[in-house]
């Protein structure tokens, strides 16, 4: 096989909230079912998480509540600061410096430029009182185009594109239905066509047709953009619809990996059975 | 007749862990070969271990020992152990796979469920949809069905566009999992006929069937898999005979 | 006007030394960092805050005995505040109070600068009611500050975007957001656009002064001050084509408009009263010589 290198490459990624000690991660974790550290209290949101992923994929990140697989997102995407680990990002300095540990500035510049993120809640991705255009422009001011016309230009693509009507590009997304909401954060997302999409629940809350809608939306546009994702989901039959791979996360760890249909079919950990076995 | 696949000592046991741990055997010590233009047929009763061999080979399931050596067009590897990420890549674009059953989304039309495949491996929309139809067409589907969910679909239909989805991409290597089960005796001579075909064109097939005659018809060998109780320890080993025929 | 005789029992320029000293402290930092808005201990003074109080202290720092100092408000010298801020100063300080803008070595003002070109021996100080210019987009000051040390504008981008899209234009009259030296976006207090491209790449030091809100800001001589501006939608100063001044007959400075409450007639006066009044001046000597 022809060895690619990686588009992101995580090493022991951790995120603790609290003071942290020396016990905290051993301490915590699946096998004492866990996420608070006994010593200081602190709580050990995700831990020791590595992986690669390579561009076009899809990987998927599956747990229940609290298992810190939001979180795991919510650094890479600089929402929270990592604790410890290290992350290298292709397009990032071609993944020679670990962007975890890069400036603000530069931070801001990978979330703008080179990643995408739709948040389980449109509030938190999208500004409710800024126009749905509003919302992309955002985006592509952010990038450096101070161009009315263009700027429009290419949040009407991107609305239709995500099955927006272009009539609604100037309206309020807080009049938006749940599921266009999700769209336009899609497109908003998609905006400078980043290389790294993060996904985080983004159908959790819609109703099933509305959820069958935009998970054929994400699928499609993946295909069509060859996008690169991570998708956060306690949802095993939008893993199911989504990924490619799968990491298995309980207490803030990874307890298992796979390819999914073997994530579905022959999950080995007790834990990865477990959640097989509560499938509707 | 190069050999294209040597599977070696496969061997499957779950581990229950809701169960206690307990342990179920799903295959044990299986070795065979299979060469390029070579259809393997593997017999025997429900519940042997026969789909349990193909799913290990497509890493579906994880093998808990053995190999399975694969030529590769990029060279041999050990499916049983290479990356994930080399797995996905064979399965894009030399392996194919036929399930039991035919799990879909039942908002995709059946023209689209078969394209998909090839539409992965990059190839142009509506070549992909004229070729989708063409073999829908020939494996007796109605045009005016093309645009539904398969799920809609009867028994038999739906075990057409399954053999449909993997075959249009002329794989290097074929796993066939009960291809033509429920099917009727024309549309089983057209899925056989298809088979050949792609035989003809060097794909290996490896086909589970517990349909003696229908194994007989394309299969140039056949893997009689049987089981062998010791039921003292309430374990099923499973032993494979290969039994050549014609 | 005549050097008026220093109200006793004050310190010079009212303010005690070291308010005065940290005031200027302050003021060499904002100078330093053109745009950035520095803290300070705004004081108490004997006016109410919101009524030019920051634009009073810078001023009271920085005058000195030998100052000639010129207050005005929207333009023009005879108007309450102006007035009162004009007599505080006189009084606590004794220098010489003049409303000719080429005489003026510290200028105050509120909402205007002088039609006058100024010098580099010249200051002009603002008096700024809010100096942040993110605030119509976040409230927090907390993230405000943070979205200016990470130099991240776009969601005051977005805020014009909307703007054009909604009206066709940016609406924006006064406090048009300006970009000082390609780093910090500041709001150059509510002057009209009229206003704001004299603020680049300038002679003289501008210092702006918010009081109720403790920020000082500068813009040093010869910094670069740019309009937020669309390529497609760029910056534009107020148009008084065909419009001239009724009374000096200026067309080319910034005019109120002044409605008649009887005939309902429009009238266009000079804003720069002190300059008009010249104008005019010049002209009846330019008659009387003729």
């Amino acid at each position: 096989m022809p060895k690619e290198e990686p588009l992101l490459r995580v090493r022991r990624l951790a995120r603790i909230f609290g003071s942290g000690c020396s016990k905290c991660t051993s301490c915590t974790g699946p096998l004492t079912g866990t996420n608070i550290c006994s010593y200081c209290h602190s709580i050990v949101a995700c831990a020791g998480v590595s992986f690669d992923l390579y561009a076009g994929e899809i990987l998927g990140v599956v747990g229940e509540s609290g298992s810190g697989k939001s979180t795991l997102v919510q650094c890479l995407y600089f929402d929270s600061p990592a604790t410890a680990g290290e992350a290298y990002f292709k397009a990032y300095k071609d993944g020679q410096a670990n962007m975890l540990a890069c400036s603000v500035q530069e931070k801001r510049y990978i979330r703008h430029h080179l990643m995408g993120m739709v948040y389980q809640n449109p509030q938190q991705g999208l500004k409710l009182d800024f126009t749905a255009g509003g919302n992309i422009a955002e985006k592509l001011l952010a990038a450096g185009i101070y161009h009315v016309g263009q700027i429009r230009r290419r949040a009407a693509e991107l609305l239709q594109c995500t099955e927006v009507p272009l009539e609604r590009m100037d309206h309020l997304p807080r009049f938006f239905s749940g599921g266009m909401q999700q769209r336009v954060q899609i497109a908003k997302a998609l905006a400078n066509n980043p290389p790294l999409v993060f996904l985080d629940e983004v159908t959790t809350g819609l109703d099933v047709s509305v959820q069958a809608r935009v998970l054929d939306l994400i699928k499609k546009l993946q295909r069509k953009l060859g996008l690169t994702m991570i998708v956060i989901s306690h949802d095993l039959g939008v893993i199911r619809l989504l990924t490619n791979r799968v990491l298995v996360m309980k207490s803030g760890r990874v307890v298992e990996t796979g390819l999914t249909d073997q994530i579905l079919e022959d999950p080995q950990h007790p834990y990865t059975q477990l959640l097989v076995s509560s499938m509707l | 007749m190069a050999e294209i696949l040597r599977v070696l000592g496969l061997t499957k046991i779950f581990k229950l862990h809701l169960l206690g741990g307990k342990e179920v055997i799903g295959c044990k010590d299986i070795s065979f070969t299979l060469g390029t233009g070579e259809v393997l047929g593997i017999q025997g009763p429900s519940g042997v271990g026969k789909s349990t061999v193909l799913k290990c080979i497509y890493r579906s399931y994880v093998a808990s020992a053995g190999q399975a050596f694969y030529r590769s067009i990029n060279g041999v590897v050990d499916l049983l152990q290479v990356p994930e990420r080399d797995i996905l890549e064979l399965r894009r674009q030399e392996i194919g796979y036929v399930s039991q059953f035919l799990r879909v989304v039942p908002r995709v039309s059946a023209l689209q469920v078969v394209a998909e495949s090839i539409l992965l491996q990059g190839r142009e929309e509506s070549s992909a949809l004229r070729e989708a139809g063409r073999l829908l067409m020939y494996l007796g589907i109605p045009k005016e069905l093309w645009d539904a969910s398969p799920a809609t679909y009867s028994g038999g239909q739906q075990q057409r566009v399954n053999v449909a989805r993997a075959i249009i991409t002329c794989p290097r290597l074929l796993l066939l999992d009960e291809p033509t089960a429920s099917l009727d005796e024309q549309a089983k001579q057209r899925v056989h006929e298809l088979i050949l075909e792609l035989k003809q064109k060097g794909t290996a097939v490896l086909m589970v069937s517990h349909d003696r005659a229908s194994l007989e018809q394309v299969a140039d060998r056949i893997l009689f898999l049987d089981c062998v109780g010791d039921n003292q320890t309430g374990e099923v080993t499973r032993r494979a005979f290969e039994v050549a025929h014609h | 006007m005549l050097k008026k005789k220093i109200q006793s029992g004050y310190n010079f320029a009212f303010l005690d030394e070291q308010s005065k000293k940290e005031i200027r402290r302050r003021t060499l930092k904002a100078v330093a960092i053109p745009g950035y808005q520095v803290p300070f201990a705004s004081r108490e003074l004997p006016i109410a805050r919101g009524w030019g109080t920051g634009g009073l202290q810078l001023t009271m720092s920085l005058i000195g005995p030998d100052d000639i100092l010129k207050v005005i408000d929207q333009g023009s010298d005879d108007v309450v505040n102006a007035v009162n801020i004009r007599k505080l100063l006189a009084q606590t300080t004794g220098v010489r109070t003049t409303e000719d803008t080429r005489e003026a070595t510290l200028i105050q003002t509120r909402h205007r600068i002088p039609e006058e070109p100024l010098e580099d021996w010249q200051i002009l100080v603002f008096q700024v009611p809010y100096p942040e210019p993110l605030r119509r987009v976040e409230p927090s000051e907390v993230k405000t500050r943070e979205m200016h040390a990470e130099a991240d504008y776009s969601r005051l981008w977005v805020y014009l975007y909307e703007d054009i899209v909604r009206w066709g234009e940016i609406t924006i009259g006064a406090q048009y957001p300006v970009m000082v030296n390609g780093r910090y976006v500041m709001d150059p207090s509510p002057v009209p656009r009229w206003d704001v491209p004299r603020l680049n790449m300038a002679e003289t030091l501008y210092l702006f002064g918010a009081g109720r809100e403790k920020r000082i800001y500068a813009v040093p001589p010869h910094t670069r001050v740019e309009s937020l501006q669309f390529s497609d939608y760029p910056f534009q100063v107020e148009d008084f084509t065909g419009k001239q001044c009724d009374l000096c007959g200026s067309t080319d400075a910034y005019l109120d408009e002044i409605i008649d409450d009887v005939t309902g007639a429009r009238r266009y006066t000079c804003s720069d009263t002190a300059y008009c009044a010249k104008r005019r001046q010049l002209k009846e000597e330019a008659g009387k010589n003729a």
